[in-house]
């Protein structure tokens, strides 16, 4: 009976990782099938990024900054959305920047997008002052003057000098910013902490890949980040708080948040099998000896 | 399902990456070097119009003033130095830019270090206790306090281990275990996310047979 036990539990060891793929693409597959919202009461941190952007209003300027490339898009772009769309909500103008060279055809993929949806204006409601290199300087240099970094942009396919545009009427560095939100998946965050923040006071939220969150807390925890949306967690936290309050944006992470939720109990198993069979085959050869 | 080209060409892709989990294979290598070669192209392209172009060309065709253009100029030449090394003789020169670049991230980086780190991250860590407002935030702080001293005992390499010090650097090792699990567990979640979102490309916006 213990030897039969011991055998499959040897089995289950040597299972062949591609069939643990194999499970892991079927159990999201069915999550994806089942297209369900799993209600979950929001992060306090992520409470704290809707309260910042709910605070703006139409006489202020809110920076987002897409700092990721496509592959970190599908943890990214659900916060990203979610923050353009309340931050529109809100009438604030919207300063689109990404100081990653991958991500910048996606982000003004992104805004314009969201901008149409709602009916806003390039370059009056909303400008994207596109991706700079050097992002250090970038961000110091911003902090002096935008026009320092970005002398012209694009608006409506022209490019026109950043002073003639309207969106940018009354802003010459951070200090006429009321807040910015910054979305990365590498540590791109730390500019806008160390700089932006610490130098010249700028108000700042963060969201973060789950590869990344955890550098980020102890700056949450000193108030040098106001609010922090953790991965797919807080991307789906704050988009059920926006939706609720500003209809007309789609879910996106609240529904990543249910198949992740299954992937997550199949992993537990795995675990926990995999411990079971390792303890129950090292006390049989334990027994042998 | 899709009639898109670029969805194709995309889900294509994304498969021969994805076969890579069977065996390694041709198709798997061939997906990897496009990768790596539009990446890289897209690189390029990237420094000569972002860089090239409006910094370099139009400092110096069209500047604003003679200032800026003795700017453009000296740091052109201080780029161009970076290629001293495909002249074997001259490569040492290749250390003047190098020197300039390791200088101007090192002044730039103290102090922000100081500003941004040292400073603040030391108050908050030890006036969170002191500004608890209830029985719970006073738990968490003091573990913060703990694991923050354990895990910096825990780095001190230059002097020897009494048994004090020992059982701290111990504390350190556990905290920095818990801080590897959630580490961890985020990493789960994001890798699990890219998976879903790849999988809604393929079975959403390619096939079409499930909701995107």
């Amino acid at each position: 009976m213990w030897g039969a036990g011991k055998q499959m539990m040897q089995k289950l060891l040597d299972i062949d990782r591609r069939i643990v793929f194999l499970a892991v693409a079927l159990v999201i597959f069915v999550g994806m099938a089942l297209d369900t919202v799993v209600p979950l009461p929001a992060s306090g941190e992520a409470r704290r990024v809707f309260e910042a952007v709910e605070a703006t209003g139409p006489q202020d300027h809110v920076i987002v900054a897409m700092d990721y490339p496509p592959s970190s898009s599908p943890e990214l772009h659900p916060m990203s959305r979610a923050t353009l769309h309340h931050a529109f909500a809100r009438g604030a103008t919207v300063l689109v920047v990404t100081f990653d060279a991958d991500g910048a055809s996606g982000a003004a993929a992104m805004l314009t997008d969201v901008a149409e949806k709602l009916g806003k204006a390039d370059g009056v409601d909303y400008a994207f002052l596109g991706y700079s290199p050097d992002m250090t300087a970038a961000i110091i240099e911003m902090g002096r003057s935008f026009a320092g970094v970005f002398e012209e942009i694009e608006v409506d396919g022209e490019t026109v000098p950043i002073e003639s545009v309207k969106a940018m009427e009354g802003v010459t560095n951070f200090a006429d910013i009321a807040l910015a939100v910054e979305m990365t998946g590498s540590k791109k965050y730390e500019d806008w902490v160390e700089f932006a923040n610490a130098r010249f006071g700028l108000k700042l939220c963060t969201g973060a890949t789950g590869s990344i969150v955890t550098g980020q807390y102890p700056y949450l925890a000193s108030g040098q980040i106001t609010g922090l949306l953790r991965s797919t967690r807080g991307a789906s936290d704050y988009e059920t708080m926006v939706m609720e309050a500003y209809p007309g944006l789609e879910p996106d992470a609240s529904k990543k948040m249910s198949v992740l939720f299954m992937g997550h109990l199949m992993m537990l198993a795995f675990i926990g099998l995999a411990n079971v069979g390792y303890f129950v085959t090292r006390r049989g050869a334990r027994g042998a000896a | 399902m899709s009639t898109d080209f670029g969805v194709w060409v995309g889900a294509l892709l994304t498969l021969a990456m994805f076969s890579f989990l069977y065996r390694e294979n041709v198709v798997y290598r061939f997906a990897e070097h496009v990768m790596v070669g539009v990446g890289t192209g897209i690189g390029v392209l990237l420094v000569i119009y972002t860089v090239l172009i409006p910094r370099v060309y139009t400092g110096i065709v069209a500047p604003k003033d003679a200032t800026s253009l003795l700017w453009t100029l000296l740091f052109t030449a201080l780029g161009l130095l970076f290629l001293a090394p495909f002249i074997p003789k001259l490569g040492w020169l290749a250390r003047i830019p190098s020197a300039v670049a390791v200088g101007y991230a090192a002044g730039q980086a103290l102090p922000a270090a100081v500003q941004a780190r040292l400073f603040p991250q030391t108050l908050s860590t030890v006036q969170a206790v002191g500004d608890a407002g209830s029985p719970w935030a006073m738990i968490n702080a003091l573990i913060v306090l703990v694991g923050t001293v354990s895990v910096l005992a825990y780095f001190v390499m230059t002097v020897r281990r009494g048994p004090a010090l020992g059982v701290v650097s111990r504390v350190g090792v556990m905290f920095l275990m818990v801080g590897f699990g959630a580490v961890y567990g985020n990493m789960v979640i994001s890798r699990f996310t890219i998976l879903i979102g790849r999988l809604q490309f393929l079975f959403g916006t390619w096939l079409g047979i499930l909701p995107t």
